[in-house]
Order: structure tokens, then C-alpha cells, then sequence
């Protein structure tokens, strides 16, 4: 046998572990992941900012319809990658979780809680016979008791907390400029800029026309709120016009 | 609270429930809360402790004082106690008070049909500050600066509406507290035979026993 053992016979159920101690089936998954349209989250102390580059198919497309950023709940959002039908069944079970939450501990959930619940479902589908993982990572980005907090799980089900975080293709462009660019006194107004930015910096550098979608959660008024186009458009000039490279 | 329940049975004969008194007192302080209970276990024309304890803790900043069936409360607090272990773990801080108060509210409610016999009173701090919150036999929840429960709170809620001020400190709302439950025990028959107190201040739980 060679030391790589090539996939093969380990990757037809992914309950089986290579000889080298891998799921195939769960790195797959995670490939998917990697190739599907970058999303983003950013926290500072003002709220917290997810955003998303959806691709458009065809110029038919209802342009105010968005499959990338969800409200789970008043002060928490979800921004996905990978396969879109996968993220709607994570998505609501993430919002039966929270509104449970509010019954049973009259308390808005925590996103660290509802990131791990999640991470939770995705687990068993690494475990269970019969089952494929779930093709999705999901940033959830909420301002609950503890501050404006990011989380991002993959599909394996772990989780982890960040500052500013990026998932997809462009996931490399996009964190070079966050890397660069972020600072923890950043204003909320700045951390759009600095959102809008990196999704159209990369869309650009892959030559594609950008369609950005934005979602803020302010720490002041703890409610989600999706950015209109002009918005957005007005902060993708803002850029333009202050001559950065 | 209704001491007694008249009832016929299937021969046609009065039935007696008896559901044991107490005098049962929360109070808000500017520097913590204090919750207290009296000690005595009555069964009808019986007493049947003298030494019963009615308060309890819940966390290490959450704590509960009851009035009813003592099985009832001990089943209970022990139920939410465990809620309340679970929330820390899980979410990595303690359990805020109007939250275990709800979770002992959805406990209760969902006994709706054959309810815990018991009015409790959840009090403790968390980073709001100092709260307590009253709940009845089905599980309503209503915040409150100072309450009193079981049958010798018509009296001992006269003594601290009289003497409660906002912003008392835990030593003064103490001797008020003691003044209370003194007024109820000597009126009321089903109460009695000292007073547990339990103290909650940001340092954490006291608890102190006194007799009359």
C-alpha cells in the first residue's frame, strides 16, 4: 500500500476513515464550500456587518431576491456558501432554534449558542450511515448580550469565533484585505466600506460584474437590516472616488 | 392563598385538602436582594416541622424562596437548578434571573392540568443588578421591588409596604424583612418558628437562620 492512500475505497461512506485518518466525504464537502461565491463577516464594536456576492444567472432575475444572507432573527444574521438547498434547512432550524430560545429563557440567543447548535446538526451528518454532509458554511454575525460577535462553522461542524472572516472562492483576496484593513476601532459606516470593498475587489479581479449584498446589525438598535442597492452602490463609489489602488 | 379545600367525595362526604401555610417575602436592595421564608411545615391542625426550609438557591447569584407543598418546591428548584447548570455550560455565562425565572415558569405551566402546588418568589443578581420576579402555581411571571407570598402575606405585605424605600441597603431592608415575617407568624397560625433568610449580593450567597 503507498503511505497516500488514494480516495478510493474510503470515500464512498463517510461514516469510514482512511488509513491516514480522513473523511473524504466531509473534505469534499468542504471543497464545495471552497468554490462557491464568497461571503464575509465583520464585527466591531458598533454591530456587525455580513455580506455576500451573489452571481447572477440571468438579467430576469428579480434583482431584490437574495439567497446568501438570512435573518434568523431580530439581532442575528446568516450569511451562506456551498449548496443553497443544504443552507434553507440549516437556516430554519437556526430560526426554530432562536425563537425557542426566547420561550424558554426569555432571552434573544446567543451567536455563539445558535453557531454551535448548528455546528451540532452538521456533526451528526458526518457520523450517521446513509447521510451525506451538509455542503455549507455558514458566518452567523448577531449582537447579543455579550457584544457584536462573528462565528463561522464548515461542514464538519466545527466552529469558530473571528474578528472579520471570509468563506469561498475568493476567500484568499478577500482576507489579504481584510488582514490589511482591519482595525478593532473600525465605526460601523467604515466596516460596510470595508465589506463592500472586499467583495468588489475580488468580483473585479476575477472580471465578473459584481452584485454585492449587504446586512448590518447595528450594537444601538440590535435590529437586521439588509442594504438597499442604492446603498450599496453609493459606498462601491465611495471607494472609487478616494483613488485607492 | 386558599389554606383549605372543601370538597365531597364519591359517598357524598367533605373532603379536606391541606395545603401547608407559610409567610414567604422577596425584597430588591440597591446592593443585592433579600428573600426569606419562616420555618414552619403545617399539615392541617399539625405541625409537622419546625425546622422545614423554604428558600433555596439556584446559582451561585439566584436563589428562590416558596410557599406551598414542600415537595412541590424542593422537586421544582432542583429542576430549574439544573436548567440553569446546563445554560452556564452552554453559553459560557451565568444564567440571568428573569431567565431561570421563565424557565421555572414554562416548568410550571406545563403542568397546567395537575400543577406544582407552590408561589415562589426568584430573586438573585446578574448584570441588570438586583431583581426578583413572583410566580403563581400555573407559572405567570411578574417583576416586582418587593412581594409576599403564602398565607401570611396579607399581613407581612402591609409591613413592607408601609416601611420599603427604593434604594434600601440589604442591612436596613433586613430588619424590615424580620419585622414582616414577626407581624405574619404572631396572626397567622400556619406560620411560624423562626425565619430563614437568604442574602444575595454581588459577593454571593449568604444564608442565615433566626428566631423570633
Amino acid at each position: 500500500m503507498s503511505i497516500f492512500a488514494a480516495p478510493g475505497a474510503y470515500d464512498r461512506a463517510i461514516t469510514v476513515f482512511s488509513p491516514d485518518g480522513r473523511l473524504f466525504q466531509v473534505e469534499y464537502a468542504l471543497e464545495t464550500v471552497n468554490r462557491g461565491a464568497t461571503i464575509l463577516g465583520i464585527a466591531c464594536s458598533e454591530g456587525v456587518v455580513l455580506g455576500a456576492e451573489e452571481k447572477i444567472e440571468t438579467k430576469l432575475q428579480d434583482p431584490n431576491f437574495t439567497w446568501k444572507l438570512y435573518e434568523v432573527d431580530d439581532h442575528l444574521g446568516a450569511a451562506v456558501v456551498g449548496l443553497g438547498s443544504d443552507a434553507r434547512i440549516l437556516i430554519d432550524q437556526a430560526r426554530i432554534y432562536s425563537q425557542s430560545n426566547r420561550l424558554m429563557y426569555d432571552e434573544a440567543i446567543d451567536t455563539e449558542t445558535i453557531t454551535k447548535r448548528i455546528g451540532d446538526i452538521k456533526q451528526l451528518y458526518t457520523q450517521h450511515a446513509g447521510v451525506r454532509p451538509f455542503g455549507v458554511s455558514i458566518i452567523f454575525g448577531g449582537v447579543d448580550k455579550t457584544g457584536s460577535r462573528i462565528f463561522s462553522t464548515d461542514p464538519s461542524g466545527s466552529y469558530r469565533g473571528y474578528k472579520a472572516v471570509a468563506v469561498g472562492i475568493d476567500r484568499e483576496t478577500v482576507e489579504g484585505i481584510l488582514k490589511e484593513e482591519y482595525r478593532e476601532d473600525l465605526s460601523l459606516d467604515e466596516a460596510i466600506k470595508l465589506a463592500v470593498k472586499c467583495l468588489t475587489k475580488s468580483l473585479e479581479a476575477r472580471g465578473e460584474q459584481p452584485r454585492v449584498k449587504i446586512v448590518v446589525i447595528p450594537s444601538e438598535t440590535k435590529k437586521f437590516r439588509m442594504l438597499s442597492e442604492k446603498e450599496i452602490e453609493d459606498y462601491q463609489r465611495g471607494f472609487e472616488g478616494s483613488g485607492a489602488p | 392563598m386558599e389554606t383549605e379545600e372543601q370538597d365531597l367525595n364519591e359517598q357524598g362526604q367533605p373532603q379536606h385538602f391541606w395545603i401547608p401555610g407559610a409567610t414567604t417575602l422577596g425584597v430588591v436592595c440597591s446592593d443585592g436582594v433579600i428573600l426569606a421564608s419562616e420555618k414552619r411545615v403545617s399539615y392541617g391542625y399539625m405541625v409537622m416541622s419546625r425546622v422545614g426550609k423554604k428558600v433555596f438557591t439556584i446559582t451561585d447569584r439566584i436563589g428562590a424562596a416558596c410557599a406551598g407543598m414542600v415537595s412541590d418546591m424542593q422537586i421544582l428548584v432542583r429542576e430549574v437548578e439544573a436548567y440553569a447548570n446546563l445554560f452556564r455550560l452552554d453559553a459560557g455565562r451565568p444564567i440571568p434571573v428573569k431567565s431561570a425565572a421563565k424557565v421555572m415558569s414554562n416548568l410550571l405551566f406545563s403542568r397546567r392540568l395537575f400543577p406544582y402546588i407552590t408561589q415562589t418568589i426568584v430573586g438573585g443578581m446578574d448584570d441588570e443588578g438586583a431583581s426578583i420576579y413572583v410566580l403563581d402555581v400555573l407559572g405567570s411571571v411578574i417583576p416586582d421591588k418587593f412581594a409576599a407570598v403564602g398565607s401570611g402575606a396579607e399581613i407581612a405585605v402591609g409591613v413592607l409596604e408601609e416601611g420599603y424605600k427604593e434604594n434600601m441597603t440589604v442591612k436596613e431592608a433586613k430588619e424590615l424583612v424580620f419585622r414582616a415575617v414577626k407581624s405574619a407568624v404572631s396572626r397567622d397560625i400556619m406560620s411560624g418558628d423562626g425565619v430563614d433568610f437568604l442574602t444575595i449580593t454581588k459577593d454571593g450567597i449568604q444564608e442565615e437562620s433566626r428566631k423570633f
